[in-house]
Formats: structure tokens, sequence, C-alpha cells
């Protein structure tokens, strides 16, 4: 059993604490329009700031999903603290599913 | 002497001890598994998006908030992974991955699933191929096909040093790939901001070690050509205008030694970090 106390654990907080609370863009993804966005990847690759993130929802022992089988990946608005609200997510979706509100 | 080093280095740097390897590390420590108990390496791609998410809503509430996400995304991967403290990882420059490669068998290359969430890359693009896995966990690969898509390609070690100073010569940040520490699971090459665990270090400071060595300039040597500059992921490495010549922020400085191979003149040269007092603590 490790004893925590005895070490020196290293703790480093880059951001500053005195500015928080910080207030980040809202970005909202409509699920029902963005279905195969792995597929898609259209979000991902154009963000200036890499905000999003995608992932498989299900991960199956043995098995290999497909990413035109919808619903099988999500993406997920991560950064939100870097969004500068450019727009650029938005216009290049085909399916209109993203929205950034302040 | 870095926490892992005190724990499991026995004298040496710990990632080159080869008891770090050994078979039996594959599965967790049993004093680790109290959190969801999981095979090394299969942890929850969405936990870990979570967490992260979780940090950055916490900035908006405030900073005993913040406080407090980044204290409990500490304590869940310490109890899933276990870690100490939240250190999953540790930049290692070229000289000491070419002594890794040589200790550990099989090594397999992967494809990164940071660049896979992040920019979409498919993971049999060959261009997605910059993680390496090492050990046991390598030969149970077939297991998993929806991680390990793009397939595994074993490579001896020549080839693997090879593929190491290939990365280097682009411009890749080495850092070791820690699922459940001790058990050294791989070799990651990341950069800002496509790395998931470099950006979680610089922008939060969780996630990866800084390196044990430090870059510095002999002044003499440099004549201000900036080819160093380029390669710095971490902002340590500025042009000196004054002087022509490049400085480095020791205090900045990860250790990942990238400025080091790419000077034509040797100027730079990589210092232990124990040897320089006012360092030897800033990991």
């Amino acid at each position: 059993m490790i004893d925590k106390s005895k070490l020196k654990i290293p703790k480093v907080t880059p951001v500053d604490l005195t500015r928080l609370p910080l207030k980040f863009p809202k970005i909202e993804i409509d699920r029902t329009k963005c279905t195969v966005p792995f597929w898609c990847k259209k979000c991902l690759q154009t963000c200036p700031q890499v905000v999003f993130q995608v992932y498989c929802k299900q991960l199956i022992k043995l098995r290999e999903s497909d990413p035109r089988e919808p619903g099988i990946y999500e993406v997920l608005p991560v950064r939100r603290d870097k969004c500068n609200m450019c727009n650029k997510c938005v216009e290049v979706c085909p399916e209109k599913a993203i929205t950034i509100t302040l | 002497m870095c926490i892992y080093c005190e724990l499991w280095g026995d004298g040496m740097i710990w990632y080159l001890n080869p008891k770090n390897y050994a078979r039996h590390m594959y599965t967790l420590p049993k004093e680790a598994k109290a959190g969801p108990s999981k095979p090394v390496g299969e942890a929850d791609p969405a936990g870990y998006i979570n967490l992260e998410r979780a940090m950055i809503d916490a900035m908006e509430k405030g900073p005993e908030e913040y406080e407090k996400a980044m204290k409990f995304a500490r304590d869940m991967v310490d109890a899933t992974q276990g870690s100490v403290g939240g250190w999953m990882g540790q930049v290692v420059p070229l000289r000491d991955m070419e002594k890794m490669v040589e200790i550990c068998n099989p090594l397999g290359l992967i494809a990164c699933i940071c660049r896979k969430a992040m920019l979409g890359l498919e993971e049999r693009c060959p261009e997605n191929m910059t993680c390496m896995g090492m050990g046991t966990g390598m030969l149970k690969w077939e297991r998993y096909p929806e991680r390990y898509k793009g397939g595994v390609k074993f490579l001896t070690v020549e080839e693997a040093k090879q593929w190491l100073r290939d990365l280097d010569k682009r411009g890749f940040v080495h850092s070791l790939m820690l699922f459940g520490p001790r058990f050294i699971a791989g070799i990651c090459n990341c950069d800002y901001p496509i790395c998931d665990a470099l950006t979680m270090r610089l922008d939060h400071g969780f996630n990866m070690l800084k390196g044990h060595y430090v870059a510095m300039v002999d002044s003499n040597q440099c004549n201000g050509c900036g080819i160093c500059v380029q390669r710095c992921q971490f902002g340590a490495l500025k042009m000196n205008v004054t002087q022509d010549r490049a400085n480095i922020d020791q205090m900045r400085c990860f250790g990942c030694g990238l400025c080091e191979t790419a000077c034509p003149r040797n100027a730079i040269s990589l210092v232990e970090r124990a040897k320089i007092p006012a360092l030897q603590e800033v990991w």
C-alpha cells in the first residue's frame, strides 16, 4: 500500500484561481440531428481551438463497431474554455446541429 | 527525486528499471482496485472525457468548485488506475526512449487514441500510428478490436529506435503511457493541443510529469538560427533577439530534448534536473 502522506506529491495549478469564476460559451449539439459524428467529423477537423472530442459510446469486447452506424459515436464539446465563438463549426455542420450561445 | 523514482526506482530512473516492465504488473495492484475493477488499459473513454468536462464546468462556478473538481479527478484516477496524485505519465527524451525499447518486449505500433478523439482520424490511417504499446498487454490486443482497429504492427528493437528517431525529427514530444502506473504500457508521441495528456498538463496541471532533464544553451556555440524555437511545445524556448541566440526558460522546460536533437551546432545539451538545485522539485 502506498503511503501518500509521506510522499511529496507535486501539485501544479496553471489556472489562476483568483480569476475564477469565468464565463465560457455554451455549445449545444442536437443529438437527433448529429448521429454519425465519427464518419462526418467536419466539426472536429474545422475547429481551430480543438474544442470537440469524439468517443465510442459502447466498447464491446471482441466486437468492432462501424462508424457509419448511427448512435455509436458521440461528439462532445469538451474544451469550452477555449472556444472563441468563431462559428466555423456552425457553418460547416451539414445537419445544422450545433448552436453556440454565450 | 520524482515520486515514481522514489517509489519504484530502486536507485535509478524508474522507467529504466527492468522491474517495472514485469509481467505481473499488468494486473492492477490490490490497493488500486478500490474503483470499478477493469483490466489495465481499458479505461472508460467517456469517464475520462467527463472528468475534463467537469473541470471546465467547475471553472465557471468558482475557485473552490474548481479545486474540488481537480481533487476529485486526481482521486478518481488514483483509485481506478493506481497512479499517485493523478500523475499518469512522464515526458522522456529520445535518449532514454532508446534505452527503454531495449528493455521491453514485445513492441507494437498502435493507433493514437487522442488523435482519433480530437481530429476524428481513423485508426487505419497510417498517419495515426504514433503510439507504441509495450509489454505483455500487447499480446492480447486481438481481444479489443474496437481499441486496436488499425491493427498492431510488431517491431524489432532496431526498427523501434528508427521509428522513434523519425518521430523525433517530425517534432513529437515522447512520453510514457501509464495505464496503471508501475506497469509501463507504452510510448506516446504527443503535440499540443492534440494530445489530451499534454493539454491537461499545460492547462490544468494534471496528468503528466516533467522529465528528468532540462535543456541548457551554450551561448558560445549558439548562432541564433532559431530552428529549436519552432520545436518547443511548452513555450520555454524563445529567441533572445538582443543577443541573437536562443533562450530557455528552465522553469518551463519539460526536458523533452526536441531542441537538443534539432540543433545543428550541438549548442543545446540536456542536464539532469537533480543537478540543478532550484529545479529539483519542479515537476
